[in-house]
């Protein structure tokens, strides 16, 4: 059950409940996990480590998700896989995926459907 | 002289009339014949009925009986139909003379143009006796309720009325004759066809004829469109919020179902860790009421509430119902939502009304401070001074210009962005507290805006 091994994965979401949650299911499945509570955060914590897959949230107080998205596809970086979720969102699923977003998840979402997601982006990429 | 007597007569506008004990024409003076639409009918032997009105022969015989047996002049109004086809009114007056057992006639014209307001009228307009009887209606009246005048005479009033408007109205039509001169008072009036109209009534007593004059005014298209308008306000306001309401429950069912697939799969494993489980299952039930909360708000305040009844109305409860719909919004727009109220703070409403009026109030706030950089804050302040209470809604915005504050209280004036107010939460709100018997206004003596609700105490 280590099908995410070697995979480094930032969680974004101001929701202490779910980022418990994506910590503990993600770690079940070998990640290596950092959790951000905002987007500044989310960003620093970015520029610190080495970062495969991130999950943003959009709605956050002190930092936007999508403004996050924006900041880390702008770094020089390899840029990670990037995946958001969101309860409501001003932009359509479609703008979001144009600004390289893998996928996006409307809350409440099959968490299931997001950890295979997150394996399938990875298939065929080699995990720094 | 008695030529010269008999002149006067024929001179007068009035009318003279000898009838004998079966009413038929003995004498009358020649107005008759020029006033009234049947000068054939004006000969001696005629009926004297034949000029009255149809409803009115009833009463004028009547007239004739108490006349005999009391041997008093009878005072009454009387409407006699003359030639162009409408109606004269008469302030008539009979006596018996007993030794040749005839009745003498005399009336007064009381018509001016100003009676023909009555056919005319668009709004229906009835007269009836002091004990309620309908006398007459106007034909607004008939085509108003679908009723013909057959249906109506001698009917009560009361009878035409919604089951629980019949004491109501009885007593307010009891106030005129204790000496009130003119009574104003609202009531439903079945149709013909069955359903009910929402009538207001102006009624005066005439001090003479102890009848009852009723103008009627029907609200009930206009009580309708109020509803929906009120309705449609509050839908608005509701509908502002649906993003923060579906984002509020979107992450709680997220939590759950994230905690629930955590379970299944440690069960699954046979790996159970009974605390683990437990903390779990709390972490689960306390998400569960997080929804709970916020639809019990939404149930309350987006139901039917204008016919709630009024009652004790807890302000803490109302308050902190309405924080679990905003306090989300808020705090993802990093703005401060303070709340600084007192104890007891109960007073007499409707909890869902004063409920949407506070979250109006605090929707304008964060719309005022959302765009400002800076510390933004938004407070609701409520205290009890002397037996009213004060409800205060302050924010860090930047005021309110003169121009706006003249005119923020008309309905359908918004500072708002296109499609994001409807101009009319302040206006409904001024009415909602109004019919609480409170009132709303904004505080210009303030250094932040400050709008305040002042309501009285239970």
């Amino acid at each position: 059950m280590s099908k995410l091994s070697n995979v480094s994965v930032l969680v974004v979401d101001d929701e202490e409940a779910l980022r418990e949650i994506f910590a503990e299911e993600l770690t079940y499945l070998g990640a290596r996990v950092y959790c951000a509570k905002n987007g500044e955060q989310a960003l620093q914590l970015y520029k610190q480590h080495s970062i495969d897959v991130v999950i943003s949230d959009v709605r956050m107080p002190g930092g936007d998700g999508l403004q996050l998205v924006k900041d880390i596809t702008s770094l020089t970086k390899p840029v990670p896989k990037i995946f958001v979720c969101s309860g409501y969102m001003d932009k359509t699923t479609d703008e979001i995926s144009q600004m390289g977003v893998v996928e996006v998840f409307a809350k409440p979402f099959d968490w299931d459907f997001i950890f295979l997601s997150i394996i399938r982006s990875l298939e065929g990429s080699s995990p720094s | 002289m008695a030529s010269y007597v008999d002149m006067f007569f024929e001179m007068s506008d009035d009318l003279f009339a000898v009838i004998d004990k079966d009413c038929k024409l003995i004498y009358a003076n020649s107005v008759w014949q020029s006033l009234l639409w049947q000068p054939d009918f004006f000969v001696k032997g005629a009926d004297f009925l034949n000029f009255f009105y149809a409803d009115e022969k009833k009463a004028f015989i009547a007239t004739t009986k108490k006349a005999k047996s009391t041997h008093e002049a009878q005072q009454f109004f009387v409407k006699l139909k003359v030639h162009d086809g409408s109606y004269l009114s008469f302030k008539s007056r009979l006596v018996f003379q007993e030794q040749e057992q005839v009745f003498v006639f005399y009336g007064k014209n009381q018509t001016d143009n100003k009676s023909l307001f009555y056919s005319i009228s668009l709004n229906p307009m009835c007269v009836v006796s002091c004990d309620g009887y309908i006398n007459s209606v106007n034909p607004a009246f008939k085509q108003a309720f679908g009723y013909e005048e057959e249906e109506l005479t001698s009917r009560s009033i009361l009878e035409l009325l919604h089951q629980g408007d019949i004491n109501p109205t009885a007593k307010e039509l009891n106030k005129l004759s204790q000496g009130e001169t003119a009574i104003r008072f609202e009531n439903h009036l079945k149709t013909k066809k069955g359903d009910y109209r929402i009538l207001d009534w102006n009624v005066v007593a005439d001090s003479m004829t102890q009848n009852l004059y009723c103008a009627i005014h029907d609200l009930t298209e206009q009580r309708a469109s109020e509803l929906k308008l009120l309705q449609s306000a509050k839908m608005a306001t509701l509908g502002e919020m649906a993003s923060e309401i579906a984002h509020e429950i979107n992450n709680p069912l997220t939590i759950i179902q994230g905690k629930v697939a955590l379970l299944m799969r440690t069960i699954e494993q046979e790996k159970v860790e009974k605390d683990k489980i437990k903390v779990n299952l709390q972490r689960i039930t306390n998400t569960i009421d997080r929804i709970v909360k916020i639809i019990r708000g939404l149930r309350s305040f987006s139901r039917h509430s204008e016919k709630d009844p009024m009652t004790a109305v807890d302000l803490r409860l109302v308050i902190s119902e309405i924080i679990d719909l905003c306090a989300d919004k808020f705090k993802q727009n990093n703005i401060k939502l303070k709340t600084d109220l007192e104890e007891n703070l109960i007073v007499r409403g409707r909890f869902a009304q004063i409920g949407q009026v506070l979250i109006n109030l605090l929707n304008n706030s964060f719309d005022a401070v959302v765009g400002l950089t800076g510390d933004k804050w938004v407070s609701i302040e409520v205290k009890k001074i002397s037996n009213k209470i004060h409800v205060a809604v302050i924010d860090s915005g930047l005021g309110i210009s003169e121009e706006v504050v003249n005119q923020m209280m008309n309905p359908f004036f918004t500072t708002k962005e296109v499609g994001k107010g409807t101009g009319l939460g302040l206006s409904i709100s001024k009415r909602i507290i109004e019919d609480h018997s409170g009132t709303l206004y904004f505080d210009e003596k303030s250094l932040n805006t400050r709008f305040v609700i002042e309501l009285p105490s239970d």
